[in-house]
C-alpha cells in the first residue's frame, strides 16, 4: 500500500482568473491538478509534496474540441482522453490523434486523464508529447503577470518531466494541425504489455507528389529524455522517390547520424530502443504511404 | 496540518455531506467513512483497477482521486448496481459464467464493464479484452470474465 500524500491545502477555483491568482500567490509551492492520473500517484509515492493543490475541475471552459480554421484544431487543456477518442471532429480531421489516444493507457485513466495534464507532465515515454511534435502543436500558456504566450511544442519539452512552463503559468489550450486528404500518416509503438507506457513510439506524417516525397514529419518518443523530431531523416526523405528499399536505406543510415542515445531501464536497453526506433519509423512511413495510396492498413 | 474541506457527494442515490482532510483518497472515503466496502483496494497505485467506481457515469479508479475532487458529483459503487433487490445483468452473468475465483477483482471488473457496455453497445471480445486492460485478476480468470461481459452485452442489446 502507498502512504497517504503529505497534507496539503486544497483549492478549487471557479474560473481561470482565480486559478491564475492562486498560482501567482503560491508559485512552485503549488501544483495544478487536472485529471490527477500522474500527479496523484507521484504525491502518494511522495516524489512530489506540494503545499497547495489547485484543482481545475470547475473550469469547464477549458473542455472543448473545435475547428480553429481549415488547417488547425483547437483543444482545451482539460479535455479528457476519452473525449478526444470519441470526438467526430478528431476522427474526421485528425485521425492520427484518435489512433494515438485509442492506444494509450486504460479506460479508467482515459476517463480522467487530460491532454493538458499529459503534456505538462512530459513523461519521456508518453504518447502525446511526440504526437504534439508531429502535429506542429502550439500551446497557450497563461499567467497573471504576463497574460498569455504561445509556445511551439518543439521548444516546450526540455528534459524528462520538465517543460519550459513557468511556476505561475497554466496551459489552457492546445492547437494542432488538421489533416488534408493529401497527407498520409503512420503511428507505431512497442509496448511491454497491457496498459503500460510504450518503449518506443514513431509517428510520421507524409505528403507525396507523383511518388516523390514532398513533405514529411517524423516524431519519436521513448528514445530520448524528450520527444524529438527526426529532422535528418526528414530532409533525406524529401525529394526522394519512395519505395521500400529507399525508405529502409535512408532510415538505417540516417538514424545512426542522429546519434540518439536512449536511456536504458528495466524494460529495454539503450541499444534495443535504438534498433526499435529504426524498425518502427520504417513501418510508420510505410503505413503512411499505404494510406495515401488507399491500400488500407 | 491541512484544513478539512466540506464535501457533498451523491453515492448510490443517497446524498452524503462530510468534512474530509484534503489528502483523503476517494476509495478511503467510500470504504472507511461511508462503510461501502464492496469497492476493493488492491495495488493502491492505479494499476489494478480493483477500486473502480462510476464517477458521473464514467469508470474511474477511486485510489487515483481525492475525495475533495468528488464534491458535487454522483458516484455509483458495486453496492448501487442492483435495483430493488434484483441484480444487474452483469452481476448475474458473472455468477452464471463463474467469472469469480477469489472475488477480489470482481467489483472493479463489473464497474468497468458497466462503462464499456455504455460506450460500445455492440461490443466484441477484442474490445472487452482491451476495455478491461486496466483491471487485473490475480487468479488469471480472464476467460470467464470476458464471457460474462459478452453475455451481459448480448442481454442488454435485446
Amino acid at each position: 500500500m502507498c502512504p497517504l500524500p503529505k497534507a496539503f491545502e486544497y483549492f478549487a477555483p471557479e474560473n481561470i482568473n482565480e486559478a491564475l491568482d492562486l498560482l501567482n500567490r503560491f508559485k512552485d509551492k503549488a501544483k495544478i491538478l487536472a485529471g490527477g492520473q500522474s500527479l496523484i500517484p507521484l504525491m502518494k509515492y511522495r516524489l512530489l509534496s506540494p503545499e497547495y493543490v489547485i484543482d481545475l475541475r470547475k473550469l469547464k471552459d477549458l473542455i472543448f474540441i473545435k475547428e480553429k480554421d481549415q488547417n488547425r484544431i483547437s483543444i482545451g487543456a482539460l479535455t479528457t482522453y476519452i473525449m478526444i477518442e470519441f470526438s467526430p471532429l478528431i476522427e474526421q480531421k485528425c485521425p492520427l490523434l484518435k489512433e494515438v489516444t485509442n492506444s494509450l493507457s486504460d479506460l479508467q485513466v482515459k476517463n480522467r486523464g487530460t491532454i493538458g495534464g499529459s503534456i505538462c507532465h512530459a513523461d519521456p515515454a508518453a504518447h502525446y508529447p511526440p504526437a504534439m511534435l508531429a502535429l506542429n502543436a502550439q500551446f497557450k500558456l497563461m499567467s497573471k503577470e504576463n497574460g498569455e504566450r504561445i509556445v511551439n511544442a518543439e521548444d516546450f519539452f526540455i528534459d524528462a518531466y520538465t517543460t519550459l512552463i513557468k511556476p505561475d503559468e497554466i496551459l489552457t489550450e492546445i492547437e494542432i494541425d488538421a489533416f488534408q486528404n493529401d497527407f498520409g500518416w503512420g503511428f507505431e509503438y512497442l509496448n511491454y504489455g497491457g496498459a503500460g507506457y510504450p518503449i518506443v513510439i514513431a509517428i510520421t506524417i507524409l505528403k507525396m507528389r507523383n511518388d516523390v516525397c514532398e513533405d514529411v514529419r517524423i516524431a519519436l518518443g521513448g528514445v530520448s529524455l524528450t520527444p524529438i523530431r527526426a529532422k535528418i531523416i526528414e530532409s533525406s526523405l524529401k525529394g526522394e522517390k519512395l519505395n521500400s528499399e529507399i525508405i529502409d536505406k535512408i532510415i538505417f543510415e540516417k538514424m545512426e547520424e542522429m546519434r540518439i542515445n536512449p536511456p536504458s531501464d528495466i524494460h529495454a536497453s539503450s541499444e534495443y530502443r535504438k534498433e526499435m526506433a529504426k524498425v518502427l519509423t520504417r513501418r510508420a512511413i510505410k503505413k503512411a504511404l499505404k494510406r495515401l495510396k488507399g491500400d488500407g492498413v | 496540518m491541512s484544513k478539512k474541506v466540506s464535501i457533498t457527494v451523491k453515492v448510490n442515490g443517497e446524498v452524503f455531506k462530510a468534512d474530509v482532510e484534503s489528502r483523503m483518497l476517494l476509495i478511503d472515503f467510500l470504504r472507511d467513512v461511508l462503510g461501502l466496502t464492496g469497492t476493493k483496494k488492491g495495488c493502491d497505485e492505479g494499476k489494478c483497477g480493483a477500486c473502480t467506481i462510476l464517477f458521473n457515469g464514467s469508470a474511474v479508479k477511486s485510489c487515483l482521486m481525492f475525495a475533495v475532487q468528488a464534491d458535487g458529483s454522483e458516484i455509483i459503487t458495486i453496492e448501487g448496481l442492483s435495483k430493488e433487490g434484483k441484480l444487474h445483468p452483469l452481476q448475474e452473468e458473472f455468477m452464471k459464467n463463474i467469472a469469480i475465483q477469489c472475488g477480489y477483482c470482481t467489483a472493479g471488473m463489473i464497474m468497468v464493464a458497466y462503462n464499456l457496455l455504455k460506450l460500445y453497445p455492440k461490443i466484441n471480445e477484442d474490445e472487452i479484452r482491451k476495455g478491461i486492460s486496466g483491471n487485473l485478476c490475480r487468479c488469471t480468470g480472464y476467460v470467464n470474465i470476458v464471457k460474462a461481459i459478452l453475455s451481459a452485452a448480448h442481454r442488454c442489446e435485446k
